[in-house]
């Protein structure tokens, strides 16, 4: 088990997700949605693991708009779900199903988000949180439109708990996204021809 | 030439002061004359005047952070999207980025140390992997997606087509939010300098004694002067930040006495 901030947890999520091929505004997403989870007391190590073995696939499939709901079905992917989530605010829908979740609790975290103030937006069918659903592989999910449906943290913990396996591959992941250094970058580089004593 | 001219302006500060005193808002009339000398005095005087209303400025500090998320807006219509482009990137606009140093740099995070890095982008490999700073592009990229579509088309259906533009179209549907949220300069053109940026980001965080060694590091001086805990006691402890001219007599022979 490795041990991180939550914000080396966003930090490298977003650079995996780079790495990985997502688009820089779909990752940042994908890091807030680690975030929110992480700070409810779940780190989705396995989804996240899943995600960066996956084709990054972000092109998303069209929603269904049948009257005042919007419909994903399908192998729904995260660049889906927030493309859903753009139809149902763009067209203020009254419902939002979702079938075939291929990473059911970061999906559930980027409709938490969304839900959260200052937009409010969707809350399950009971009037239950998304965060009640957490941990979760239920893939299926079903939201009725309410006034107002604030489930942030109430804080954000120092510290996290992610498996080995997640952060290695996290890891390697940013890494893609860094540049070595050539003869050239550190002949131009910050501090180059100088030492810190000087 | 910015020092001479501060100097001239400083010389009318005491008799503007003085001018001002029987007035109604003093420092409202101080700041006026103050930004009509421009951006230096205009910046000084302010630091000033805050200065003198300490306890109404101390609880600042607390809202130097952001916690709203930058949220999209998707129902906005290209139109009113484009209408922020035009209030808030005309900086950009004006740009000629067909020209080859407006794409002369690149940032990226160096593999070596972890930290951001500037490369030239015509000289050095990387460009591919760059962080996301060349905004006036993104913006150009954008604005061409959306010559192609109906003015009243929404925002969601433009990244349904375009997912790559979610980025740049929540970052200026922000920026009509938070005006000081973005830097209006080319940061990948030739004549970008880290420097000024660093120096404002360090002024955050409370630097003094900017001590630049090129234009892409600087030393900086934290907390150096400040009293420890036995030094509170003392007159004019909450203003070592300042330091002033002492009696050239003095013991110690000048200029490191604080006020």
């Amino acid at each position: 088990m490795a041990h991180l901030s939550v914000n080396q947890l966003v930090s490298e999520t977003r650079k995996a997700m780079l790495g990985t091929g997502y688009h820089f505004g779909v990752a940042d997403d994908i890091a807030r949605a680690a975030q929110w989870l992480s700070a409810h007391g779940f780190v989705p190590s396995d989804e996240l693991l899943a995600l960066m073995n996956a084709d990054s696939k972000p092109e998303p499939m069209r929603p269904v708009i049948d009257g005042q709901h919007v419909l994903l079905e399908g192998a729904v992917g995260l660049a889906d779900v927030m493309a859903g989530l753009d139809f149902c605010e763009a067209f203020e829908a009254a419902g939002f199903s979702l079938k075939g979740l291929l990473y059911p609790n970061l999906s559930r975290a980027l409709i938490a988000l969304r839900a959260s103030p200052p937009t409010g937006r969707f809350a399950l069918d009971e009037g239950a949180m998304l965060s009640s659903l957490i941990g979760s592989a239920k893939a299926e999910i079903d939201l009725v439109r309410c006034g107002f449906a604030p489930d942030l943290p109430e804080a954000w913990p120092a510290r996290i708990t992610i498996d080995d396996d997640c952060y290695e591959m996290l890891k390697k992941r940013a890494f893609e996204t860094y540049v070595p250094s050539s003869e050239k970058s550190r002949a131009a580089g910050a501090g180059a021809g100088l030492n810190d004593n000087d | 030439m910015t020092i001479a001219q501060l100097r001239a302006d400083w010389a009318e500060l005491g008799a503007k002061i003085a001018s001002l005193l029987g007035q109604d808002r003093p420092f409202e009339g101080l700041m006026v004359w103050a930004m009509g000398k421009g951006d230096d005095m205009a910046a000084l005087m302010a630091s000033f005047v805050m200065e003198y209303t300490g306890d109404e400025i101390d609880g600042l500090e607390e809202c130097m952070t952001q916690s709203r998320d930058p949220m999209l807006e998707p129902k906005m219509r290209l139109d009113e999207l484009e209408a922020l482009i035009e209030a808030h990137y005309q900086w950009a606009l004006a740009l000629d980025l067909a020209a080859k140093p407006s794409r002369a740099q690149f940032w990226y995070v160096s593999e070596e140390k972890l930290e951001p890095r500037l490369g030239n982008a015509y000289e050095e490999d990387g460009q591919s992997r760059e962080m996301p700073f060349a905004m006036a592009y993104y913006i150009a990229d954008l604005t061409q997606a959306m010559a192609d579509e109906a003015g009243d088309m929404m925002v969601a259906e433009l990244l349904m087509k375009r997912p790559d533009l979610r980025y740049i179209v929540r970052r200026i549907q922000n920026v009509n939010h938070f005006p000081y949220a973005e830097v209006h300069g080319n940061l990948v053109g030739e004549a970008c300098r880290p420097i000024d940026l660093l120096r404002c980001k360090l002024s955050f965080f409370g630097a003094s004694k900017f001590d630049p060694r090129s234009d892409r590091w600087t030393r900086i001086t934290l907390y150096q002067g400040a009293p420890t805990a036995l030094d509170l006691h003392e007159t004019g402890a909450d203003d070592w930040a300042f330091w002033v001219v002492r009696d050239e007599a003095s013991s110690d022979g000048g200029l490191s006495d604080r006020g």
